[in-house]
């Protein structure tokens, strides 16, 4: 059997490889994506204050630390016994909404763009966000500044974009400011605009590579999201729910309660744990998370603009949930829409400015559990403590994690379709990465266990040994 | 003038640091009229070309065999190596891992957490062997330390323009963070 | 004053005689670089990032300990000099494990200030990365072994400053440890929670819980004010963030020297009781929040026609001197109602007061009758201990236990008073520090020290002083009251005084929070809480002490004083 490795997969968050295994005839045998990194936050984190978990734990990913920073505040605040003011959950949503801006509009604009404006088979030299530049330095300034404004969102709240300290357990530090709120809001339209714009160049590809999306990686599952009450979309607060293949409900329930309902299954070529659905079993309760997750999990969302385009999104597959991998991206786009109408919301709202943004604790409770939508996916934080608060377990899961699934079931099945042994070219093995990309996996973030991920291309002969190596250098 | 070369990778690492060279914003796209990146996980070529680069830069801490492996490959292949970020400068966060058994922690990230059904330590011949975690200029020299948990963009963008001077940055002020 | 010149960075400079070049250098607006040295502490030399070269000196000297002497020449910045700190600066971040990016401390740290300073932008030795323990068994602080430079600033201000004497080290050169007592973890140790420690830390060693993480030093403000939680007066800076206050530390230039107790730094921070943020008044069955002109108005009204013996008002001691003279206005001026304090004033003792705590700084023989300085005025009680340690003579005259007991030299019971008297009067500077419980007998015999003896009240309220100056006594009834007030700013009545309190027919509750009181009253005012309040106090040596205003009151809650002068406009 011959064997492909692809290492390091890039344009992705993190260190990853992808091994195919060939059989004689040179066909897809089978395909893995490996996590390739283990950095140990669990475990160092153990014996620290609770509430440094706040810090520690961003650093678990330096693209979504805002998800990390406020899933742990969360967990915290239940640690503490501390109900967060109503100013104070605004502000961590509001900063949640610049995170979601700035991830969403980079994978899709700096990440998975050059894919889709340059093409899959394009140059890899120039298959990247300097491509784009050069096709259309307008856009791509655009972009930049769409990251930037989401970026900035962070900073004007926790003092630096990545990695800010704002979110405490009770609350948050700092109140809003008049000038960063008019600062904020005064580029809200501009920045719907490029938003839109994105969107615009998502739906004219989708049209023109339908045939592709419809044959790329498109695969039943579960699907996983916070909602409200009546369903509709939430990023920083909710209830988890969990829907089947068809769309039905299977499961509304509360974050803390997630053990009842998750476990983690372990394969030995990865260092990402597989999650899945108690009741179900693995493999059978395998379910994917993120954009595509969310919006399948959904009935609504609340801002008029994204629900427009979330209508459209519905139609996809009859009102079923949409299955194609390649559909992440305009899920993503829909989301990013979302949280920009998200932004103005919170920002008008009459108690955005109020200095009432730290609540004192009631009574250490010593346990908690944190969950926010990280745009990646679901975000578990579970901290045990001491009576005196010092951490004793600390349980993380990721948001990409519960993707992992999805991702090795996309990798084999682009492989399959895509990759042909006896005549392998780069843009095949781009369409496997371009896979796992749709995903937009944060593989820092998987790897927060103790590790990290990158992709090469290896053929293995039959007898084991290396009979081709694709990388690009 | 040819643009000066730059390639860029990231060993055990977060992310952050490539996210603070992305928010440069504007003046990364000004930057790039001045310097060609080659490697970077944001571009798809997976190893600093074999003809070498001017300045190679690496995010994160040595905390796995590959790591190593790549560490080497960006020294033999750049003129001047710049470690970016607390990680790469002083072995970072990550290196709280050494305070404990490695199989210990393992054990506690796949086989007992609160979640796990059935785990295993991971160990196929395809997965890095975790290491000792260290800065990079235990394991390469380094030519240039930013350190920072990120480095500012500021930092970052002062650095490379000094580079492109031709001269040595030397941080300070609000450029020289350790947070 | 004796002068000696020297020579700093070739700059001419005439210093006084007998100081250290430390003191000297930042006499002459020269700076050098400390780490281990705190103004308020002793310098031991242990950092050595002072480091400087001194003309015809074989090696570097510690600036923090080195004498000046006539014709010397220094260099701070020389060469040799700044390698030899770097070179300081990167073994003392090699050693332990300090992870700025997640540090409470980053920011304030002044151990990454120097490293920043001094341009280090790596470490060259690498850590060994040994584990180190976290221990929070404290209530209120955390100590991080991991980030601890072991400059004993800590165990100074244990052993200097309050006299506890619970921090020390264990072991020696590398394997040197902070510890608490016998090695025992800090909650189980001897320490009192002064936080004097937490203060005086230069890195994240110590840690604060209630503050961590609210803000940097850039970010809060900080208010000049005073304890209010005794009659010590101690003076304190309050740190603030939007209107949160995140802690309280003691203020190094007042009386108290930057030390604070329990009860002044943390204990008030953790206040959990429920908040008044609006006058209310009772209609049928229950309290409704009202305007302050109903509310007012609605005393006014029972007070017309119950004034003179039919009307009785008692504040707290706590009360600052504005409240107290607008309290008297009303109630004894404008009212002729009976008037007194919630807590004694110690007036009926018939003693001396005004005695300070430089006055037990300077005493050889300190003589403590009916009272317990080390559990209501703390302060006191550790400056107290540190008289001792100096080689003052302790007496405790009491029949009850006493935190003082196991530093006396002599213990003695209330009909030993006599004796204990005569052997102060054998001494050059007493002191004595007497309260509550002492009787008026033996305040006869006590008195008999009066011209000799410096006197300290332990005054049960913060503003004891000034309600005594002002002939406000206690002795709290209802007997024949229609009509009574209770200002009790954030005090709480003991059960049996609001049953007393409810006997008169209308009560009137003016407090910070909701207790059993409140919960009877007819009418409630709200009072604004320590923090909140602008006036002074008189504190037990008879000084003026200023209290500020860190965070502005909830709306609606107005000023004491203010309250009571609306109050005697409606009458």
């Amino acid at each position: 059997m011959q064997k492909i490795t692809i290492e390091p997969v890039t344009r992705i968050e993190g260190h990853a490889k992808v091994t195919i295994h060939l059989n004689d005839q040179g066909k897809v045998e089978r395909a893995f994506f490996h996590v390739n990194e283990w950095r140990g936050f669990e475990k160092f984190s153990e014996g620290r204050p609770f509430f440094e978990m706040t810090q520690i734990t961003p650093r678990i990913c330096g693209i979504c630390p805002v998800s990390h920073h406020l899933a742990s505040a969360k967990a915290c605040d239940r640690v503490a016994g501390v109900e967060p003011p109503r100013t104070a959950k605004l502000l961590r949503e509001l900063m949640h909404m610049g995170q979601f801006i700035q991830s969403h509009s980079m994978h899709f604009f700096e990440l998975a763009g050059p894919d889709l404006l340059l093409g899959f088979d394009a140059d890899p030299a120039i298959r990247n966000v300097v491509g784009i530049v050069q096709a259309n330095p307008e856009l791509a300034l655009k972009a930049v500044r769409l990251r930037g404004f989401g970026q900035d969102i962070i900073k004007r709240l926790g003092g630096k974009r990545v990695h800010p300290v704002f979110a405490v357990p009770g609350g948050v530090n700092a109140p809003l400011s008049v000038k960063d709120r008019d600062a904020i809001l005064s580029q809200l339209d501009e920045m719907t605009e490029v938003i839109k714009t994105g969107i615009a160049i998502g739906k004219q590809w989708y049209e023109a590579n339908l045939d592709l999306v419809n044959q790329f990686a498109v695969f039943s599952s579960g699907y996983m999201g916070l909602v409200d009450e009546e369903g509709g979309l939430q990023l920083y607060d909710g209830k988890v729910r969990l829907v089947d293949k068809d769309g039905r409900k299977l499961e509304e329930f509360d974050a803390q309660d997630y053990l009842t309902y998750i476990g983690e299954h372990v394969e030995d070529w990865s260092y990402l744990k597989f999650p899945f659905y108690r009741k179900m079993g693995w493999p059978n309760g395998t379910y994917r998370v993120g954009p595509l997750g969310r919006l399948n999990a959904a009935t609504k969302i609340n801002t008029p603009m994204a629900n427009e385009e979330f209508k459209n999104w519905k139609s996809i597959n009859g009102g079923k949930p949409v299955e194609g991998t390649l559909w992440f991206h305009y899920a993503r786009l829909i989301e990013d829409l979302y949280t920009i109408e998200r932004v103005r919301e919170i920002l008008e709202d009459p108690d955005i400015l109020s200095t009432d943004i730290v609540a004192n604790s009631t009574g250490f409770v010593g346990q908690g559990v944190g969950c926010v939508e990280a745009p990646r996916g679901t975000l578990f934080h579970h901290y045990q403590t001491d009576a005196n608060g010092m951490l004793t377990k600390v349980n993380l899961i990721v948001a990409t994690g519960h993707n992992n699934w999805a991702m090795s079931k996309s990798v084999e099945m682009v492989a399959k379709a895509f990759v042909e042994g006896t005549k392998l070219t780069e843009g095949m093995l781009n369409r496997v990465e371009a896979a796992i990309r749709a995903h937009d996996p944060c593989l820092s973030c998987s790897t927060h266990a103790v590790g990290a991920m990158p992709i090469v291309i290896e053929m293995y002969g039959p007898d084991g040994a290396l009979v081709h190596c694709l990388t690009r250098d | 003038m040819a643009k000066v070369k730059v390639a860029t990778d990231w060993l055990a690492a977060c992310a952050g640091c490539h996210m603070s060279v992305l928010d440069m914003d504007e003046r990364l796209v000004q930057l790039l009229d001045k310097i060609e990146l080659t490697s970077t996980p944001i571009t798809d070529l997976k190893h600093p070309p074999k003809e070498g680069v001017t300045v190679g830069i690496l995010t994160g801490a040595i905390s796995n065999t590959t790591n190593i492996e790549v560490a080497k490959q960006m020294r033999e292949r750049c003129q001047i190596l710049i470690a970016l970020g607390d990680c790469a400068v002083f072995g970072g966060i990550v290196t709280m891992r050494n305070f404990f058994d490695m199989n210990e922690a393992l054990k506690r990230a796949y086989v007992e957490t609160e979640g796990t059904v059935d785990g295993q330590i991971p160990c196929s011949e395809e997965l890095g062997r975790p290491v000792r975690v260290c800065a990079v200029n235990n394991i390469v020299k380094v030519d240039i330390h930013i350190p920072g948990c990120p480095p500012s963009p500021d930092a970052i963008y002062y650095a490379l323009s000094e580079l492109l001077e031709g001269r040595i940055p030397v941080l300070t002020g609000d450029n020289l963070k350790y947070d | 004053m004796a002068t000696v010149n020297i020579k700093i960075n070739g700059q001419q400079i005439q210093a006084r005689a007998g100081v250290t070049l430390l003191e000297a250098a930042k006499e002459a607006g020269i700076d050098i670089p400390t780490l281990c040295h705190h103004p308020a502490l002793a310098n031991i030399g242990a950092c050595r990032v002072c480091l400087v070269e001194v003309a015809k000196q074989r090696t570097l000297q510690p600036a923090c300990t080195f004498p000046i002497s006539e014709g010397m020449e220094v260099e701070t910045e020389s060469p040799k000099a700044v390698e030899a700190r770097k070179f300081v600066l990167e073994m003392l971040f090699s050693e332990r494990n300090h992870y700025c990016m997640y540090c409470e401390m980053s920011g304030d740290c002044e151990l990454q200030a120097l490293a920043y300073r001094y341009g280090l932008d790596h470490w060259t030795y690498p850590s060994p990365h040994a584990k180190m323990t976290v221990d929070g068994t404290r209530k209120y602080f955390i100590m991080d072994h991991n980030r601890c430079i072991l400059c004993r600033r800590c165990i100074r201000a244990c052993s200097d400053l309050v006299a506890n004497h619970t921090l020390g080290v264990r072991f020696r050169g590398a394997k040197t440890m902070i510890s608490a007592d016998m090695d025992v973890p800090f909650g189980d140790s001897t320490c009192v929670s002064c936080g004097t420690c937490l203060q005086v830390c230069p890195t994240g060693a110590l840690v604060d819980r209630k503050s961590a993480y609210m803000g940097r030093e850039v970010h809060v403000e900080r208010t000049a004010s005073a304890c209010t939680f005794c009659a010590v007066g101690c003076g304190t800076s309050i740190v603030t963030r939007a209107g949160h206050v995140l802690r309280v530390e003691g203020d190094w230039d007042a009386p108290n020297q930057g030390v604070l107790c329990v009860a002044g730094r943390f204990e008030p921070l953790y206040d959990r009781r429920e908040r008044i943020t609006s006058p209310m008044l009772r209609k049928g069955n229950g309290l409704v929040p009202v305007s302050w002109d109903e509310a007012l108005g609605a005393i006014a009204a029972k007070a017309k026609g119950n004034s003179g013996k039919k009307a009785a008002a008692y504040v707290t001691g706590k009360a600052l001197n504005d409240t107290l003279g607008e309290f008297l206005r009303v109630f004894q001026g404008k009212m002729q109602a009976t008037v007194g304090t919630v807590e004694p004033t110690l007036a009926d003792l018939d003693l001396p007061v005004g005695g300070s705590l430089a006055d037990v700084d300077a005493a050889d023989c300190i003589l403590v009758a009916g009272g317990d300085p080390l559990a209501t005025h703390r302060v006191l009680g550790y400056r107290v201990k540190r008289a001792l340690d100096k080689g003052a003579r302790l007496l405790v005259v009491t029949d009850k236990p006493n935190g003082m007991l196991p530093f006396a030299h002599r213990k003695f019971g209330m009909a030993q008073l006599d004796e204990a008297v005569k052997v102060c009067q054998g001494s050059a500077a007493p002191v004595v520090i007497y309260g509550g419980d002492l009787d008026k007998a033996s305040a006869r015999k006590l008195a008999a020290l009066a011209g000799k003896a410096r006197f300290i009240s332990l005054f049960p309220a913060s503003n004891g002083y000034r309600a005594r100056e002002l002939g406000l006594t206690n002795g709290f009834s209802a007997n024949g009251v229609k009509v009574l007030y209770l200002l009790l700013g954030d005090e709480e009545l003991p059960d049996e005084a609001v049953k007393e309190a409810r006997r008169a027919p209308f009560l009137v509750v003016h407090a910070a929070y909701k207790s059993a009181a409140t919960d009877v009253a007819d009418v409630v005012l709200p009072a604004p809480l320590w923090y909140e309040q602008e006036g002074s106090f008189t504190a037990l040596d008879g000084r003026k002490v200023v209290v500020k205003p860190a965070v502005a009151a909830p709306e609606g809650v107005l000023a004491e004083a203010a309250v009571l002068a609306r109050l005697a406009e409606s009458l």
